[in-house]
């Protein structure tokens, strides 16, 4: 039975990117500034190996709790930006569900890598 | 000037006993493939030219191959200065994409020699009898990880089981909110002892063998850079033999030019830092010491083993003793390292890591024989282990006996490439975009396929292996079997998804997911 309005759980997961530091640095900013739609876990230098590693010198990693799509499209905006500008960059984004590695050759529209880490949560 | 080539083509995959060839997305795909391409075009121009009774209608593609390295066998047919002529075509086709053109072109070879030298040395066996080991300890707990009717399994598992219980559930909230409420996660119960026991062995092995992987005495570089600095040398020897010097010094000072932490240009860097004012830096020479790197055994030499610990001690040597003279025998090179640094001999390590891996191989049989089961789980480990140690005691056999021959590039190239084992090549597409109309899909062994995103009618392929041409398996003597390398990444992958706590951004971890997802599972990333 309705009991008038009940407000709804967001539907928090956790996201985890590792990718140059310079990027890193831009997305925790993003993550600060949405304070209602990201809540930044960790960011810092990569403890773990990776097969990023391969390809970039340097790795930092950000973990952070999103709401869903909406904040994919306020990384997306960032992500697109930076790899405009850096031709041979890449990331790696990670959720509970699937792992997705983005390049800067992936970076043909803003749209485009929104797609890219909108398929990390699919189920 | 040439702009430095910005991706990694092959990928040094040891899960994979073959040549991972990874295109992370379409782009690099059509950019590799214009490589080719361009490079192809650079050969057939060559022979147009040298032959003016040729016609471009006349050219067959194994003509040009054959052009370009004759026999398949790396020994160019052309003399000095075409090889010259045909490389600075190539550089003066597109100066600025010259060195991805380079890389691409010699990519194979580069992988090549880490297939190789991951056969050969002791201290990647090590890795596999500790995989083994891992892979036996899975066996046990498969029914565990299944029992009840789990629906979920929280990956890697222990850094699951280190959570609190209030993480746990935060964590186990969160997945339900991306999963939905019509899924009911049932995850695993993991409180009998015997699990338990066999979960914390598993633990204890991953962590020696993601050694490899993890960086050591402070400096941002790991065990796998020798086997980078290895095959680089190889790499760039390939090209001066097959292009000549431009093409090679090009890409040389592109390697060079590579930053501080470059993991491939490290060692190199390092070396010629300690090069006296006479001295040349000998690519024969730096091979055979980074080879020496690779020959380490914690069975044999635990203070010695790590290929890092090892390089550090060629460096005190060659600062000490300067660089040893091109033309000293490798046998004599490892001799004088192992006497200043005091390792046991390289000859003494080979052979009791072969004595060690035919006992593992004993061991199995009998386990194989105990085992009642009913699966073919612990046989697939078994066959594929014995594949590979088989593979190890050749190999070492061959460089006992001519250490030189593997050691120097002149004669690892040069010699005839039907003595060493040749590798599967392995295709991966990190993004679907490879499609083959299921029809097609028989040409393409092995395939794993991006299950989502195929049709009834069409495939989107996640990996394939490629099979050997038929010229090929006859002028090789072993061709390293396809299914053993296929079984051997199953293996790997699968374990590792559940317990490696590194390297979890690689491909085969989703595939294992995507194929649980399959038959009900879900396999969810622990992401911290």
């Amino acid at each position: 039975m309705r009991e008038g309005i009940i407000m709804a759980k967001p539907a928090g997961f956790m996201v985890k990117i590792d990718a140059s530091p310079e990027l890193v640095g831009e997305l925790k900013n993003v993550v600060e500034s949405n304070p209602d739609l990201m809540k930044l876990e960790s960011a810092g230098p990569s403890d773990q190996p990776s097969h990023l590693r391969l390809g970039l010198a340097d790795v930092e990693t950000l973990i952070a709790i999103v709401n869903g799509a909406v904040a994919f499209g306020q990384f997306a905006h960032s992500i697109y930006k930076h790899f405009k500008e850096k031709k041979a960059e890449r990331l790696m984004v990670q959720t509970p569900l699937r792992t997705v590695e983005i390049l800067s050759s992936d970076a043909t529209s803003e749209e485009r890598i929104l797609e890219l880490l909108q398929s990390s949560i699919r189920v | 000037m040439a702009k430095a080539f910005s991706y990694d083509l092959g990928v040094f995959d040891p899960t994979f006993p073959g040549i991972t060839l990874h295109f992370p997305n379409e782009a690099t795909w059509k950019q590799v493939s214009s490589y080719t391409g361009l490079v192809f075009n650079a050969a057939a121009s060559d022979m147009l030219q040298k032959d003016p009774k040729l016609s471009p209608s006349d050219l067959t593609t194994g003509q040009v191959l054959k052009h370009m390295s004759v026999d398949l066998n790396f020994n160019s047919p052309l003399e000095e200065a075409d090889k010259e002529s045909l490389g600075r075509s190539l550089v003066d086709a597109d100066p600025d994409e010259a060195v991805g053109y380079l890389a691409v072109t010699s990519s194979h070879i580069h992988e090549r020699r880490h297939f190789h030298d991951w056969i050969l040395s002791p201290y990647a066996a090590a890795i596999s009898a500790m995989r083994v080991e891992v892979f036996m300890n899975y066996a046990q707990l498969r029914g565990a990880l299944r029992a009840g009717g789990t629906t979920a399994i929280p990956v890697p598992i222990t850094r699951w089981m280190r959570k609190t219980p209030s993480e746990q559930k935060e964590l186990l909230e969160m997945w339900q909110a991306l999963l939905g409420d019509a899924v009911v996660l049932r995850l695993p119960e993991l409180t009998d002892p015997d699990v338990l026991a066999c979960i914390e062995g598993i633990e204890r092995r991953y962590k020696s063998i993601g050694m490899l992987f993890e960086p050591v005495y402070g400096f941002d570089l790991d065990a796998a850079s020798l086997f980078e600095a290895s095959a680089l040398l190889i790499q760039t020897q390939a090209i001066h033999d097959s292009l000549g010097e431009t093409a090679h010094m090009l890409f040389l000072n592109s390697m060079a030019d590579q930053g501080p932490k470059s993991r491939y240009t490290w060692f190199i860097r390092a070396l010629s830092g300690l090069r006296r004012p006479d001295e040349i830096l000998e690519v024969d020479t730096l091979t055979a010491l980074a080879t020496w790197c690779l020959l380490g055994s914690a069975d044999s030499d635990l203070p010695n083993s790590n290929p890092l610990t090892r390089m550090f001690h060629v460096v005190k040597y060659v600062k000490e003793h300067g660089f040893p003279k091109v033309d000293t025998p490798s046998h004599a090179i490892f001799a004088e390292i192992e006497g200043a640094c005091g390792a046991v001999s390289y000859v003494d390590v080979l052979n009791r890591s072969v004595q060690l891996g035919d006992s593992i191989v004993e061991w199995l049989e009998k386990a194989v024989a105990e085992d009642h089961s009913g699966s073919n789980f612990a046989a697939g480990v078994a066959q594929a282990y014995t594949y590979l140690q088989q593979c190890h005691k050749y190999m070492a056999g061959l460089f006992l006996n001519d250490p030189d021959g593997y050691a120097k590039p002149a004669g690892y190239l040069d010699r005839n490439l039907e003595k060493w084992p040749e590798p599967a090549v392995r295709y991966t597409f990190g993004q679907p975009f490879f499609r083959v109309k299921r029809a097609n899909l028989g040409k393409y062994q092995r395939s794993t396929l991006f299950e989502s995103e195929s049709t009834a009618e069409e495939a989107v392929l996640r990996q394939y292996i490629d099979p050997f041409p038929e010229d090929l398996m006859q002028v090789r003597k072993i061709c390293f079997d396809i299914q053993v390398a296929d079984n051997w990444q199953y293996l790997c992958g699968l374990v590792d998804t559940m317990f490696a706590e590194y390297n979890r951004d690689q491909p085969e971890i989703d595939y294992q997911r995507e194929r649980a997802r399959k038959d009900g599972l879900y396999l969810l990333e622990v992401l911290n």
